[in-house]
């Protein structure tokens, strides 16, 4: 198995080619095989779903994940990642993870809420089906959303049909990128097993983010999930997306009127 | 959103082009013999131009345009991917039409040539009808961009460019005239100095006028789909907020950094960056060059009791060409005028 396909373990990439050939400009005859792209799956029959459960009282809005995210990917498979004008007025470039800061309520009554913002790794991916190459899939085996790079045309469609804004089109390598939650650190055998997680997790000096398998009802995420009662975002679309948002304990429902 | 205008260009051109060829082959069908196979083989070229072209603009959209053959792939769940393959598609028959309606013109009415263009004309006419509707899905199946979320979508995209395709085609066969010499004066059809047969032309200019009463109907449809169409946008109600995308149910929710100072890929794309006087004019411009005055010269053509002159004949091609010029204000206001709900999150630059 090459390089390439135990990251992305994709049926289509498992053709004995080392990671670093170009892909063979043969067309293919008609479809390629249905990859493990099939957005309709509806987290049955998947037994796994890995991804990000964030616990809003605790991020503290440093920053922490999105550098060690930033460093991580662009030095690595996904990289490197624009850096457009660093040290200049307008810094600008590529980063799969964000940090956000809201105000809540009226002063003097006021929550500064931090908010990190990153792929949500759908069940019901819309950014998927509407990749006209097959770039864009969900791993089978795990749920994450991934983007084949080498397939990527750079249209920007799915990046229209994400209605949150994950994904962002690299002005450098024209491809489209995201949030991998680091794919290749999970099965990276040349990292400490502790390691073996999204570099965001490990970075977050206060563990605001937590990371596992969803879909386990035993795993640390489904009980944070159930004990804080963990909120998806942009519910109206349908698309389920796999991280929670753990919320505010003294912005929820029942907490109106004390604060 | 972002008008793309690489997109705006391509969908521009390809209406052009989709609504020239069904004006060839409506000509083709019902128009009277003295349309000569030559002229009908020169606009059905003019269409596969247009549409090479449009094909060109749409290349610059891609950042590995390389790769574009891989988009064929994908046709059983994107829109994008299918109309990769029915643009070709056209394209070819389109050649194919235009080709044989040559090869009638210079080697005579044949049986075979006859097949080949009524294949190419049937296969022509499902495939416009085919792009139009992939390139309408292409936006009207994003759900999230309620904006471009309606069947009106892909019609619209019809209407407009069959408005603008046909006008174009009144205008090229006014341009064509059949030079049918016969018993007539010099001067019986104003503007032209030869002695027309009167017989001819009576058929020639009640078919152009029929054109024209086509293209005017197609445009009053444009208007109406299109109309309907902002109708329904304003009355939408964005059914995201900033409330479901933090998932705070609070409201007074105001944002204090988006997490970054010099934008991104998400502040670039997803905002036109227009000023409100550029939103007030754009309107206007989209009204007046691309529905009323070519409601105005068409009606002239197809309710005038002479034969364009060739002075009238080129008024109506600079006519098409500021309609064309008014689709295009249409398609950037299409884009321009879309509500990405991934904006509630950039709200603030800080």
């Amino acid at each position: 198995m090459s390089f390439l396909s135990q990251l992305f373990g994709r049926p289509a990439l498992a053709r004995s080619v080392p990671a670093s050939a170009p892909a063979p400009a043969r067309p293919t005859p008609g479809p390629a095989p249905r990859p493990a792209s099939a957005p309709v799956d509806g987290g049955a029959g998947r037994t796994k779903q890995l991804a990000l459960v964030i616990d809003l009282d605790v991020c503290v809005g440093c920053h922490a994940c999105v550098t060690n995210c930033k460093q991580w990917n662009t030095s690595g498979q996904a990289g490197p990642l624009a850096d457009l004008n660093p040290y200049g007025a307008g810094p600008s470039g590529t980063f799969f993870n964000r940090v956000q800061t809201y105000e809540v309520g009226v002063f003097p009554e006021t929550q500064t809420v931090h908010f990190p913002k990153s792929c949500l790794h759908c069940e019901d991916p819309p950014c998927v089906p509407v990749c006209p190459t097959g770039a864009s899939y969900k791993r089978e085996a795990d749920g994450i959303v991934l983007v084949d790079a080498d397939k990527c045309i750079g249209c920007g469609y799915c990046a229209w049909a994400c209605p949150y804004g994950a994904r962002e089109l690299d002005p450098s390598s024209r491809v489209m990128t995201k949030c991998t939650l680091c794919v290749d650190r999970l099965e990276n055998e040349g990292l400490p097993p502790a390691e073996r997680q999204p570099a965001c997790v490990l970075a977050c000096p206060t563990s605001a983010r937590l990371f596992g398998d969803v879909h386990d009802p035993e795993s640390e995420v489904s009980r944070a999930i159930a004990e804080r009662g963990g909120r998806s975002l942009m519910p109206e679309w349908e698309t389920r997306p796999a991280n929670r948002y753990l919320p505010r304990r003294a912005l929820r429902d029942d907490a109106e009127g004390r604060g | 959103m972002r008008p793309a205008w690489s997109i705006v260009f391509f969908t521009t051109l390809a209406g052009l082009a989709q609504g020239l060829f069904l004006g060839v082959l409506g000509m083709e069908s019902f128009g009277p013999p003295a349309w000569s196979p030559a002229t009908l083989a020169g606009l059905a070229w003019g269409a596969f131009g247009l549409l090479a072209a449009g094909l060109g603009a749409s290349v610059f959209h891609l950042g590995h345009p390389e790769r574009a053959w891989r988009a064929a792939s994908q046709w059983r769940t994107s829109w994008l991917s299918r109309e990769v393959i029915v643009l070709p598609a056209l394209m070819a028959a389109v050649f194919v039409h235009a080709l044989a309606l040559t090869l009638v013109a210079r080697t005579g009415a044949q049986p075979a040539w006859a097949v080949l263009v009524g294949l190419s004309a049937t296969a022509g006419l499902v495939l416009c009808a085919a792009l139009w509707w992939c390139t309408g899905m292409i936006y009207g199946c994003l759900r999230m961009i309620q904006d471009w979320a309606t069947p009106l979508t892909p019609l619209a995209f019809a209407a407009v460019g069959a408005a603008n395709g046909l006008a174009l085609a009144t205008a090229a066969f006014a341009l064509a005239l059949p030079r049918a010499r016969g018993q007539g004066a010099p001067g019986d059809l104003p503007g032209y100095d030869f002695a027309p047969d009167l017989g001819v032309y009576d058929d020639v200019h009640a078919s152009l006028a029929g054109l024209a009463a086509v293209a005017v109907a197609a445009t009053l449809l444009a208007v109406a789909v299109k109309g309907a169409w902002w109708w329904r946008r304003r009355a939408l109600a964005p059914k995201s907020t900033l409330q479901t995308a933090l998932a705070i149910d609070r409201p007074g929710i105001r944002q204090m950094s988006m997490g970054m100072t010099g934008g991104s890929y998400n502040t670039r794309e997803f905002f036109h960056g227009a000023g409100p006087t550029t939103m007030r004019l754009l309107p206007l411009a989209m009204v007046a060059f691309g529905a009323f005055l070519p409601l105005v010269a068409l009606l002239g053509v197809a309710l005038g009791r002479d034969y364009p002159s060739p002075a009238t004949a080129w008024a109506l091609l600079a006519v098409v060409v500021l309609q064309a010029g008014g689709v295009l204000c249409e398609r950037w206001l299409f884009f321009a005028w879309a509500r990405h709900p991934q904006n509630l999150y950039y709200q603030k630059v800080a």
